[in-house]
């Protein structure tokens, strides 16, 4: 038929001028690619933004500086080309590799430094470490501003060391360092570099809980809170100051004294702490301070790196919060991270369990007044750390009828028969639906807080419920998107959506 | 059967696939046998242990730069690490760890100490490389000496500092104190050269030079000199100062502004500048145009000044006539005559200036002479007919005139 015929002519000719035409944007694609040189901003490196990544605590002692007085813009010179050296250098054993280790050292001294990265490469050794804070005490600065000499004391190195990829060691080295840097086309380079013997400091204090702490610590009875619109998002942009206000007239009306909340850590900013959301969290312990309410603030929230490369951004992170809310009234105790066991698996135990001992050391060093403790995801768990936490937290979801025995374990595992341990976290979702064969309802919530409080009150156990509303949305951060676990999710409130008193609150309310 | 077999297979690999049993590292006992405490930066260290008990533990070394893992060497009970030469070459503290299914079991320090009898390198730094004269001034010599693997010498070792300055030669030792010196080298009263090196022992550093400029000015005087010394415009007075010195006698930088200012009798100021060559600068100035007295001072700011000159001009036209048209439209100044009679220079300012019967001024216009006349015309478009004053002046002498201005005879 000629139909077929002009149909397979159409079809030829559209098919040539389509591969054509593919052909020819191909070209033009390389050809202009080709063309495009890199622009004048970007050759001389004018429009890199900075980010800092590397942020350990710096200390300066410039009181005693021979050859010419130090001007504090060079000195923040000196001291981020001097911590950009130490980022590369950490890079660099970590990856045996030399990326931008000639920046930030001279010819002289980088040779020294290949030549460990060779003996590492060939025995196939690798490590992970990262300074906590630098003493550096500035000595001497060239009258023609070109060179410096500064003694680093007491830099604390937190090393993992790896060979053929399995950790073989773990720990925290107190080192000192004489250096001598040059100013060379526009970077302080480190020219010596050399380890001496660190004079001994003398161990930290120790903390002692107080008794009238340990007093409000035993004596919690409360509740884990997020305000019911708003929930895992309290200080976002939906925060209202009117509805926690009302929120906490209630609470305080239920008979309880004590709240958790939660700093997301992302969210606040990381190392760069966003003040308006500090204002918020000042906005609420005022307010949680006008009802007589005690504040646990957890830190760390929606965090699961525990890097050694990220120490340094997760310490400038807990020293603006701790610095800033420390002097709080409304402040009961710093719980520096919640469920970190549940990090072991992907984590590595070792890892998460340095990150949290570090964490407490630093958050004492900006706060040595409020007791420091773990929110830990099981009775089990807790007994990590135990010696080293101000007072025992651990979280129950299990059966109801092998609480007393793992609360005893943990009683007997806990070697200070003083330390209190808290029931921080508990519930029952009261949630009736398809995802669990409709087999929750209110009255075996109501049943569980019974037993649990009647438990509670014999053991002496303080608590801190989960939690105040049920829900209308849980976001998908929390326990993912899957509907069978993010619907019970919804229901562990002790009021419903309506603000109506479940049954469980007739156990829940302190009189 | 087999076939349940074959299919049930995945699930049986993917049951025995779970964690895999670790065999726990058996417990050992190690004694150290044989440890340094200090050598020399170079030289082969060896770290050996007595070991009860199987595995093998490995050896952390921290050093300045970074760590470094050494695998054992065993012979029987007895096992050896071995720091090789060329790792030792940095020197400093040396922690060593004998690890073990990590923990430590033993550690020690070793101290490496620079190779101190091959001094191979001295680094100098020198600056700033130009100071002003009089020995408030200084250049900083800044030395690192080190030993052949580039480590800084041990405090206390001498560093010597050999200065050449004003023909004379000098020399000054200083203690290394963390591993470098530092020394300030001042100037003295006479610009020149200042050289300096420094040395350890036998081992020289290169030469560095630092310039010696001359301090602040002092004050000084000026004089000037002119061709004649009427006011007519044309010829140019020349300003000029004496060598300007620094307070040690020393002839300033070449280069140096110097300014003159002149105020004349009415209060006027006028300004030249000139830059100093061998000490002298000097400034020009044109001559006044009408009968000036000059007073004259010549700075260098914000250091010195000069005295005061004071000169003055006499008139170079005595007088001149004035004819007008008709119709005073056409207004001719001159022939104008100078101090010999000569026709004055071109361009001598000459200045119209009209005024209405009120005495309002209506109109300014300038001219320059041109072989010794000037001309003006004032056009009936732009001034009416009627009665007007002008003035004219010229060299200094005024001139009025009362007018009528008539019908502009071109028109």
């Amino acid at each position: 038929m000629n139909w077929n015929k002009w149909i397979i002519r159409i079809g030829l000719l559209i098919t040539f001028v389509g591969v054509n035409a593919l052909i020819l944007f191909g070209i033009s694609s390389v050809w202009s690619y080709l063309n495009t040189g890199a622009d004048r901003s970007s050759r001389l490196h004018l429009n890199i933004d900075e980010v800092r990544s590397y942020l350990p605590k710096v200390e300066w002692d410039t009181t005693k500086v021979e050859g010419r007085p130090i001007e504090p813009l060079t000195l923040a010179e000196i001291e981020r080309d001097y911590l950009n050296g130490w980022y590369v250098k950490n890079t660099a054993l970590f990856t045996n590799n030399r990326y931008g280790i000639s920046d930030y050292f001279t010819d002289s001294a980088r040779v020294k430094l290949q030549r460990i990265l060779d003996l590492n490469k060939s025995n196939q050794a690798t490590f992970k470490q990262t300074s906590l804070n630098h003493h550096p005490k500035l000595d001497f600065y060239s009258a023609d501003g070109t060179q410096v000499y500064f003694t680093d004391h007491n830099v604390h190195l937190h090393q993992e060391s790896f060979l053929n990829g399995q950790s073989v060691l773990n720990q925290e080295n107190q080192e000192a360092y004489r250096v001598i840097m040059l100013l060379e086309d526009g970077f302080w380079r480190v020219r010596h570099f050399t380890k001496f013997e660190p004079a001994d400091e003398g161990p930290p204090d120790d903390f002692v809980l107080s008794d009238s702490t340990r007093k409000l610590i035993r004596d919690i009875k409360g509740l884990n809170y997020y305000p019911q619109d708003t929930p895992w998002d309290m200080f976002g942009k939906k925060y209202n100051d009117t509805i926690i206000a009302k929120d906490f007239n209630l609470i305080k009306a239920m008979g309880l004294n004590t709240i958790r909340i939660f700093i997301p850590y992302e969210d606040f900013g990381a190392a760069h702490v966003d003040f308006d959301k500090l204002a918020k969290v000042r906005s609420l312990l005022d307010l949680a301070e006008k009802n007589n309410l005690k504040v646990v603030v957890t830190l760390f929230d929606f965090y699961g790196n525990y890097d050694v490369f990220d120490w340094t951004l997760n310490h400038r992170h807990t020293e603006q919060i701790v610095t800033a809310l420390k002097d709080h009234k409304a402040i009961l105790a710093w719980d520096v991270k919640n469920e970190p066991d549940l990090d072991f698996k992907s984590r590595g135990k070792e890892t998460v369990l340095a990150w949290l001992k570090q964490m407490f050391k630093e958050i004492r060093k900006w706060d040595t007044e409020h007791p420091i403790t773990v929110g830990w995801a099981s009775p089990e768990a807790a007994a990590n750390l135990s010696e080293e936490v101000d007072f025992v937290s651990f979280h129950y979801y299990k059966k109801l009828s092998d609480f007393t025995s793992s609360y005893d374990t943990l009683k007997t595992t806990v070697a200070n028969d003083e330390k209190p341990i808290v029931l921080q976290e508990y519930g029952l979702s009261s949630y009736s639906g398809v995802w669990n064969a409709f087999k929750g309802s209110e009255e075996e919530q109501a049943a569980y807080y019974e037993e649990m409080q009647s438990t509670l009150m014999d053991k002496k156990i303080p608590f801190l419920f989960w939690t105040l509303y049920d829900f209308r949305h849980v976001p998908k951060s929390v326990v993912g998107s899957l509907p069978w676990r993010k619907q019970p999710q919804r229901y562990f409130g002790c009021y419903d959506v309506n603000g109506r008193p479940k049954a469980a609150s007739k156990y829940l309310i302190q009189y | 059967m087999g076939r349940i077999l074959i299919i049930l297979l995945p699930f049986l690999l993917i049951a025995c696939s779970g964690e895999a049993t670790i065999s726990l590292p058996q417990p050992i006992e190690v004694e150290l046998s044989e440890a340094p405490k200090r050598i020399y930066a170079g030289d082969k260290a060896v770290i050996s242990f007595e070991v009860r008990g199987e595995g093998v533990p490995y050896l952390k070394i921290d050093q300045s730069m970074g760590p470094v893992i050494l695998y054992p060497q065993t012979s029987g009970a007895n096992i050896e690490f071995q720091l090789q030469p060329e790792n030792t070459r940095q020197s400093g503290t040396y922690t060593w760890k004998l690890v073990y299914s990590e923990e430590i079991l033993q550690k020690g320090t070793i101290e490496v100490l620079p190779k101190v009898d091959e001094v191979t390198k001295i680094e100098t730094y020198f600056g700033p490389r130009s100071i002003r004269a009089g020995g408030n001034d200084f250049s900083m010599l800044f030395v690192v000496p080190t030993d052949i693997y580039d480590n800084p010498l041990p405090d206390g070792t001498q560093v010597d500092i050999n200065r050449q300055m004003d023909n004379l030669h000098d020399s000054v030792g200083i203690a290394i104190k963390n591993g470098y010196i530092w020394h300030n080298l001042y100037s003295s009263d006479t610009t020149g050269r200042m050289l300096v090196s420094a040395g350890v022992g036998e081992v020289s550093g290169k030469e560095l030079t630092s310039m010696i400029t001359p301090s602040n000015s002092v004050n000084f005087s000026i004089d000037y000199t002119r061709v004649h010394e009427y006011a007519d415009g044309n010829q140019v007075v020349e300003f000029f100062t004496d060598i300007i010195k620094d307070r040690f006698g020393n002839v300033v930088s070449d280069g140096t502004l110097v300014n003159f200012r002149v105020t004349d009798q009415k209060a006027a100021r006028l300004q030249t500048a000139g830059t100093t060559l061998a000490g002298v600068a000097t400034g020009r100035l044109l001559h006044p145009t009408e009968a000036s007295k000059w007073s004259v001072t010549a700075y260098v700011t914000g250091e010195s000044k000069s005295n005061d000159i004071e000169l003055s001009f006499r008139t170079a036209v005595e007088d001149y006539d004035v004819q007008f048209s008709e119709d005073n439209r056409a207004v001719q100044i001159g022939p104008m005559h100078g101090f010999m009679e000569q026709l004055t220079p071109d361009g001598l300012l000459i200045t119209l200036r009209l005024y209405d019967e009120q005495g309002k001024l209506i109109d300014t216009k300038k001219t320059n002479s041109s072989k010794g006349v000037g001309a003006f015309e004032l056009q009936e478009r732009f001034y009416k007919n009627g009665k007007y004053k002008i003035t004219i002046t010229a060299a200094g002498i005024n001139k009025e005139f009362q007018v009528a201005l008539g019908n502009d005879e071109l028109e």
